[in-house]
Order: structure tokens, then sequence, then C-alpha cells
């Protein structure tokens, strides 16, 4: 098989990437290890829309968070996408980071984000009464919100899909080699698909692959965050995202809303050599209990949902590593460590200018529509909620799942969908069934017997 | 435009089932109930072992034929049964909104039985650590998966739990051919009737480890195996493919959230009075939310008593009175109800449920107000199984004598 782009990885990145280059005219085909799109790092992190107010001033991920921001605002409302701009309050909780509040401020300024407002320890109060009483003041980031991850991750990737862009899932690349016409890849299921252009968005692997084409530019450290995500109950502790001050050694714990409506608190920051392991650790919950009883001394007394951890690509790098090695017909979009969400959008298209600046042919980017995704957000109306909907239809108003009121009209939606789940955590991305304060208790059985049936 | 109805129990369950079948016999005229479940029961609908309706319909049979009678019995008495009719808001002003296939429906009802049941905490509840793997199961979801859907569930399977839910997973799991390689509990020993631990030793010949708690669930894609820390600190791994979470109850009180009813901090419930009335005046509450968990036949029986309360609302001649407050200290965690309305008669079945999460080193329960102690009782209190306490004391409450304490003598 011959395309003239080959994606590989099927996150936010190379998601966005073969949507982008889809739109281009170009024939793509993305290759995909997992079973489904969106299963690695897209899948498990802080799902913060990020104006970039604290990035690296100078760096691409800079320039690549900033655009970011406005290009998934624009396509997150045209898909149906949940976002919603909750505004951040970062919290100084001692003199020192009091003292530093200025110096961030003058940060966001030098990353071109000038709406930063420092608050008093009586402002900081006001926004958010629930915080502990050492909150000693603070800086508001009125633009900062939260998104789904999962349904952006699904809407690039159907969209591509829908555009003509081929996905082989259960596949892996396992080698490359030159040939005449382009780059051919090797895959574990023993494909050769052959591509005029190969892009590495191996996310945790891209390191990897990018020594399959003789480059040992970087390598990747998986860095670990383990969050904990509280019931609905606690959605009210909270107005704003609380940051904390970031230090040396990362962004720190943060509580969030989300846009589903829980309280998530977290990450940790976790240095490892396996680039497999997500598990959780009693420790890692203790960490964060401590964190969160010292911001949101309300927050730890509620129930807790769920806990999971994601891997950040965290090289040795600061900035996002992006090369074109166009020789080789190969680019590689790696170590996109910790707001990849955000700036997937910028990324393609960053690499579709670079391109075409180098003088490869790209073609014209066409108007094309981002495919509709089901609404499984609390700030918009949730099809449980929809008159006109169940009308329409009534498995819209059969709710199956109580706990996050998903309707079995949903789950047929999903099955019915251009990239149907196969799995019980696909289908839980795709539609949040059975991921509530019960977690199956009384759905589970049910909606796994759906989904095995929808897969005969 | 709101549909008026005299009054809505919501769960039709066996506490919500009797509670509208009672009603009826009170002679309320227009009593619906909403279950958002496509089949009416409760939780007995999908255990199908022997051990219900003792109490309340003097037999012994299984969960589905219990759920099955009870629901033939509100229908015959005419109650209507709301199914897939899923409860999703709660006004302040009492208006209530569902969601069917008929699209959103308001309803206004002049009183309210809350009988929503309880469930059991799941694996991240409980901060297991580990993967995020298949295999993981409640007893809930577990009997739902073997006997209504009949899905395939493993092959080895590790319990969470030692008490009388966990024998009902064991047996759950023995239909489905799975075999159970370890039943862990923090306690020293099982908290179930001796016959049911000898039956299934004897029977399964599961092994028992006491004082031992899971510290991480493992697997890439299913369950591999479960950490297990005993109390002198030492860590084994346990192979297995399955693992069920059982007990550890919290009622469903989502609702009643909603709704600002006051709640109990101990059972997680409404703060009931032994009439059954929340703190407001026109709502009441049944079975399981209120006292996680009885059995089926005890949660039944409330619904007789909160239908009365509620039927004495309907007609304006519910009590008013002096209520006293009913706090209980450690080892309880709660006592069911919370209130005593002075002069108004006895809770459900002349009794308290207390609950213990820890063996306690005594037997004797006190009953005290202020320095005046109104009663004792020896009990079988064991974690995990609700103890009736007898309610005679009430009738003794110095209505202006402050709040009744609960302790160990
Ligand atoms: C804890 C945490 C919190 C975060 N919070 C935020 C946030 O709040 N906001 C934000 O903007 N970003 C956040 N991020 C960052 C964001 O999640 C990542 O930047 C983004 O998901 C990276 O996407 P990706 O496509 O590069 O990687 P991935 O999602 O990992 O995708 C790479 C894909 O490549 C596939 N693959 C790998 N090797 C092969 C192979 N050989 N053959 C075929 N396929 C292969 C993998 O299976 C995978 O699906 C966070 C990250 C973490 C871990
Ligand atoms: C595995 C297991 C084994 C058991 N074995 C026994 C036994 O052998 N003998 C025994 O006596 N007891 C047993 N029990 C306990 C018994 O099942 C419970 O005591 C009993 O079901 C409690 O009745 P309930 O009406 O309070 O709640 P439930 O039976 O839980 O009923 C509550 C109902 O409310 C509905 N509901 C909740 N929220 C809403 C809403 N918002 N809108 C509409 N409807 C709603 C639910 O769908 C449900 O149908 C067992 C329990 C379990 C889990």
């Amino acid at each position: 098989m011959k395309f003239d782009v080959v994606v590989i990885g099927a996150g936010l990145v190379g998601s966005a990437i073969a949507q982008e280059f889809t739109a281009r005219g170009q024939s793509v085909c993305i290759v995909e290890k997992s079973n489904d799109v969106g299963n690695g790092t897209s899948k498990a992190n802080t799902a913060i829309w990020h104006t970039g107010f604290d990035a690296v001033p100078g760096s691409l991920e800079s320039k690549l968070v900033g655009r970011g921001y406005f290009l998934l605002e624009n396509y997150a409302k045209q898909a149906g996408i949940p976002i919603v701009k909750t505004g951040a309050v970062l919290v100084a909780w001692d003199e020192e980071q009091l003292a530093s509040l200025d110096g961030l401020a003058d940060k966001a300024h030098k990353n071109g984000y000038e709406k930063t407002k420092g608050l008093s320890q009586s402002e900081v109060r006001n926004l958010e009464p629930n915080l502990s009483e050492s909150a000693l003041g603070g800086l508001l980031v009125p633009d900062e919100g939260i998104v789904c991850t999962w349904t952006t991750n699904l809407a690039y990737a159907t969209t591509a899909v829908q555009a003509g862009a081929t996905l082989y899932l259960n596949t892996k690349v396992v080698g490359v080699n030159s040939v005449p016409d382009g780059m051919e890849i090797q895959t574990d299921t023993h494909q050769t698909i052959t591509g005029s252009l190969v892009v590495n968005a191996a996310g945790l692997y891209s390191d990897d692959i990018h020594r399959m084409f003789g480059h040992q530019t970087f390598s990747v450290t998986p860095r670990k965050g383990q969050l904990i995500v509280f019931d609905k109950l606690a959605r009210n502790l909270v107005n704003h995202i609380i940051l904390p001050v970031p230090s040396s050694k990362g962004k720190g714990v943060l509580i969030s809303p989300t846009v589903y409506g829980n309280v998530i608190l977290g990450p940790t920051a976790e240095d490892q050599t396996d680039k497999t392991d997500t598990s959780t650790t009693q420790a890692g919950f203790e960490f964060l209990l401590a964190k969160g009883q010292a911001m949101l001394p309300g927050l730890v007394t509620n129930e807790v949902t769920a806990t999971y951890a994601g891997l950040r690509a965290a090289t040795e790098h600061s900035d996002y590593q992006i090369t074109f090695h166009l020789d080789q017909k190969y680019i590689c979009v790696g170590g996109i460590r910790s707001t990849g969400l955000t700036s997937a959008l910028a990324i393609a298209e960053y690499v579709a200018e670079q391109l075409f600046i180098a003088g490869h042919p790209i073609g014209e980017r066409a108007d094309i529509l981002p495919a509709p995704m089901p609404n499984i957000g609390e700030d918009f109306v949730r099809p449980y909620q929809d008159e006109v909907a169940i009308a329409k239809n009534p498995s819209f108003g059969e709710v199956i799942c109580h706990c996050e009121r998903v309707t079995i009209g949903e789950l047929d939606q999903a099955f019915d969908s251009t990239i149907p789940p196969c799995t019980l955590e696909g289908l839980r991305r795709r539609t949040r069934a059975t991921m509530g304060r019960c977690q199956g208790f009384y759905c589970g059985a049910e909606v796994a017997q759906r989904l095995t049936e929808a897969k005969k | 435009m709101a549909e008026n109805v005299d009054a809505l129990v919501i769960g039709a369950g066996p506490a919500g089932l009797t509670a509208a079948w009672a009603l009826k016999n009170l002679g309320i005229e227009n009593v619906l109930v909403a279950e958002r479940e496509a089949v009416a029961g409760g939780i007995p609908r999908h255990s199908h072992h022997p051990g219900y309706g003792i109490r309340d319909l003097h037999r012994f049979m299984n969960g589905p034929s219990y759920a099955k009678t009870l629901v033939t019995r509100a229908k015959d008495a005419g109650v209507r049964i709301a199914n897939n009719f899923s409860v999703t808001d709660w006004e302040q002003d009492g208006l209530i909104t569902a969601t069917s296939k008929n699209g959103r429906q308001l309803l206004m009802p002049q009183v309210v039985i809350l009988a929503t049941g309880a469930r059991e905490r799941p694996r991240p509840a409980r901060l297991v650590a580990g993967n995020r793997v298949r295999g993981i199961y409640t007893t809930g979801e577990l009997q739902q998966a073997v006997y209504e859907r009949k899905l395939p569930i493993g092959t080895r399977a590790v319990v969470v739990g030692a008490e009388h839910v966990s024998f009902s997973a064991l047996m759950t799991l023995n239909h489905a051919d799975v075999k159970v390689v370890a039943m862990v509990t923090e306690h020293h020993k099982h908290q179930s009737y001796p016959a049911f631990y000898f039956g299934a030793k004897v029977r399964y010949q599961v092994p028992l480890r006491t004082t031992t708690s899971v510290v991480s669930v493992n697997g890439t894609d299913r369950v591999e195996s479960v950490t297990l820390r005993d109390n002198g600190g030492n860590e084994s791994n346990v192979e297995c493919d399955v693992v069920v979470f059982t007990g550890n109850w919290i009622a469903d009180y989502e609702l009643a959230q909603r709704s600002g009813i006051t709640r109990d901090s101990g059972t997680t419930g409404p703060l009931v009075n032994q009439l059954l009335r929340t703190s407001q005046p026109n709502v009441f509450a049944a079975g399981n939310i209120l006292h996680p968990v009885t059995t089926a036949d005890v949660a039944a029986l409330d619904g007789v008593i909160a239908a009365r309360s509620a039927a004495e609302y309907l007609t304006g001649r519910s009590l008013l009175g002096n209520t006293v407050s009913i706090n209980v200290a450690p080892p309880f965690t709660w006592v069911s109800p919370q209130q005593v309305l002075v002069g108004a008669g006895m809770p459900p079945r002349n009794c308290f449920q207390l609950w213990v999460t820890e063996f306690p080193s005594s037997s004797l329960v006190v009953v005290q107000q202020g320095t005046q102690t109104l009663f004792s009782q020896r009990l079988r209190l064991v974690p995990g199984r609700p103890a009736e306490l007898k309610s005679d004391w009430i009738s003794s409450v110095d209505p202006a004598g402050g709040p009744i304490q609960i302790r160990l003598g």
C-alpha cells in the first residue's frame, strides 16, 4: 500500500496531523499499535486547555500552545467537544511563592498572554472560598480552561478517516526501510506500507522510532502522573482550576473541575524507565491526598470515583522534539510532554507550514468541518435532557448508566460510529458509561453485554 | 406541565414496592413508583439464591421470585410502576424531573418516599492501587453478569470481604465455575454466620486470609494478580484473573442530596426520625438508603412505616413535637433512625439498626440521655452486619433532656 503520508501513532498529535494532511488532499495512513485511537498518553492527562502563560518564553512549545489554544477553542465548538473556560487561580502558599507571582505575570507577558491579574489574599478567598486559610495570594489566569481529551482525539481521527484517511489499528511499526519513492514501514502484522513521507507521532516511543531512522537526538523518560477523580458532589467546592506555583520539578499538583462535573487532584511527577507502567500506587495516593488536604480541605472527604495515571513523554530537552529530515522523507514529532492536548492542532499546522516553506508539495488546506462528537460534558445539554433528541429516537430517553446518565441511544451511536469502540475502555471514553461513582455496580454487566453483541 | 401525583415512590426495590403497596392499602389514590431499570424489583432481581422474604412475607424464597412477588402484590393493589423511568433532578420547591422514552417528565408529588437503595464501593473508591484492568467486579455487577447476562467471568477469583454478601459472591462464582483462590478480610475473622462460613469452607474449599488488606490489582489487559499485605506488613502476590470487591456499602444518596435534604454522615443517607420522616416534612425514606445495608425483608418493612407516615401527612394528621437526636460513640459508626420524635411511636420492627466497622471489645450497648441511662442490651456486634437494638426505651426519652448517646458499656 502506498500513501502520500504515513503517520505513526493515533494519539492527539498523530490524529491531528493525519487530519491536517487529509484536509490538504493528501492520501494518509495512520498506523497505531493499540486497539483504539487515543489509547496512550492522550487518554490519561489532566485535560487542561492551556493558555501557555507559563511556558518557556521563546520556545516552540510556547508558540504552539499559544496558537493551539485558539485553534482548539474553535474546533471544539464546531465539533461539539466539551470545553469550558473556567479560568485558573495560581495560588501562593508561602512567602517565597508569593514573591514569585510578579515574575510569573512577567513570564506570561513574554509568552504573549496579557490578561493575568494579581490577587490579594482576600480576592483569592472571594474567588475560591473553600481553599485552606493558608492561601496568601494569587494570580488569576482568566482564559485557562478544561476540555474533554477523549472526544478531542476521537474527533481528529474520525474527521481524518471520514475525509479518506486509512486507519490501521492493532498494527505496530517494527522497522523502516528506504525505498526509491519514499519510506517503507514494516509492521508486526507483516503489512508493508509505503509513504512518500513518514511522520513519527509515537509519543512515549517517538525516540525508538527516531532511532529506526538512525537518529539519537533525544530519549524519552516516562514521567508518571497519578490522579484522583472525586465525586460530582465535590464539584461546587471549586470554581477555577487551582494551580500551584510551578517549580523546577514541574507544574506541581493542581485541583481542577472536569468537563464531566467531577474534580481531579494531581498529577504526581515520577520519572521511571518502563514505558508501559501506568499503575497507581499507595504512595502516590497518600502524596496527593496530603496535598489536597492542604489546599482544599473539604475535597478529600469526598468519595473517590476513579484513579488513574498517565505517562508524559519527557526528554532531556525542555522543548518539543519536532525535526524535519526530508532527505529521508521523515518528520519527527516527539517529546510532546505535557501540553499536547492544547497544542496538537497547532503542531499539525506547524508541520504543514514548515513543509510548505521547504517546498514540499502539500496542497491547499480545504475547509473541512470537524466530525460532530457526542456531547459527554455536563455544561452542555446531554441526550437524556434533550426533548427533541428523545422524540426523534426514544432510546436517548433510556438511561442505562445511571451515575453518568448515559443512554442506550448513545451506546448505539458509538457502536455505529466511524471508529467504533472494541473494548469497554473504548466505549467508556466515547460515552462515559460505567465511569461514574458505582463503576458498573448497576449497569456494568448490561453495558458489557451490549458491547459484545455490537461487536458481532 | 408537571403531573400531579399523591405519592411518588422513587425506587422499585423491596422497600419502595412495599411502601407503595402499603400506601394503596391506606387508601391513597394516585401512587406512582419510579424505577430507572427496565424491570422492577431492585437488587433481589439478580440475586439468585434463597434467603429472601423471611420476615416480611414469612416465606423463604430466592431473590428473583421475591422481587416478582413484591411487584405483583403492588400492581394488584393498584400501584403504577413506571420502568425505565429515571429520576434525575429534584428542585428545592419539590418539582421532580425524570427521563424516560417519552421524554422529560415533570412531576409534582405531594409526598415522596425515597427508596433508592445502597451499593457496594467499587475498587477506586477504596483507593486500591495498581492497574486499570478487566476482571474487577462488585458483587452487584458480578451477579448481573453471571445470572442475567451469562457473560464469561474468568477462572480464578479473589474475593475481598468476608461478610454476608461476600458469601453470596462466592456462590455466584461457584455457579460460574470460577475457583475462589482466596477470601480476604482486614478483620481477624469472617463476619457472616458460622454456617455460611463452614459451608463455604467445606464445599468450595476457600482459604480465608484474615487481617489482610489488598494493596494493588495487577495486570496489563486483565487481572493477573493481586498484592496482599498481612498485618505484619508482609506482601504477597496471589495469581488470579478475577477480583470481587464485596460489601463496603454506601447509600444511593445523590438524589436526596439534590433536594437539599439533611443527610447523616454515618449512614450517608437521609437523616430520619423513627417515623422515617426526613428533614423535609413531605419527604420520607425507606430501605437501604437509610441503613446500608440490611437484608431485604428489613428494608421492605421500613416501607410499611414510611407509607403510614406519608399517609398521615397527606391526611393532615402528621404528628408534630419535640425531636431529640441520637448520636453514636465509637466503635459505632451509625444508628438508624437518628432522631426520636417524642411521643410518636416506634421505629420499624421496634428496633434501631446499629453498625460497627471493627469487632468491638464488649457486647454491652448502653443508651444514655445526659447522665441518665435509658436502656442497655447485649448484642452480637459484627462489622458489616447490622445489630438490632430494641426501641422500647424511646417512651422514656425526655423531650428537654438533650441528645441521646449510644455507646459501648
Ligand atoms: C499526567 C499528564 C497530564 C497532562 N496534562 C495535560 C494538560 O492538562 N493539557 C495538555 O494540553 N496536555 C497535557 N498533557 C500532555 C498530553 O496528554 C500529551 O502531550 C499528548 O497526549 C501527547 O500526544 P501524543 O499523540 O504525542 O502521544 P500518545 O497519546 O502517547 O500517542 C502516541 C501513539 O503512538 C502509538 N505508538 C507508539 N509506538 C508505536 C509503534 N511502534 N507503532 C504504532 N504505533 C505506535 C501509541 O500506541 C500511541 O497511541 C498531560 C500529560 C500527562 C501524562
Ligand atoms: C449480592 C447481594 C446479595 C444479597 N443477598 C440477600 C439475601 O440473601 N437476603 C436478603 O434478605 N437480602 C440480601 N441482600 C440485600 C438486599 O438485596 C437489599 O437489602 C435490598 O435489595 C434493599 O432494598 P431497597 O429497596 O432498599 O434497595 P434496592 O433493592 O437497591 O432498590 C433500589 C431501587 O431504586 C432504584 N433507583 C435508584 N435511584 C433511582 C432513581 N433516581 N430513579 C429511579 N429509580 C431509582 C434502583 O434502580 C433500584 O431498583 C443482598 C444484596 C446483595 C448486593
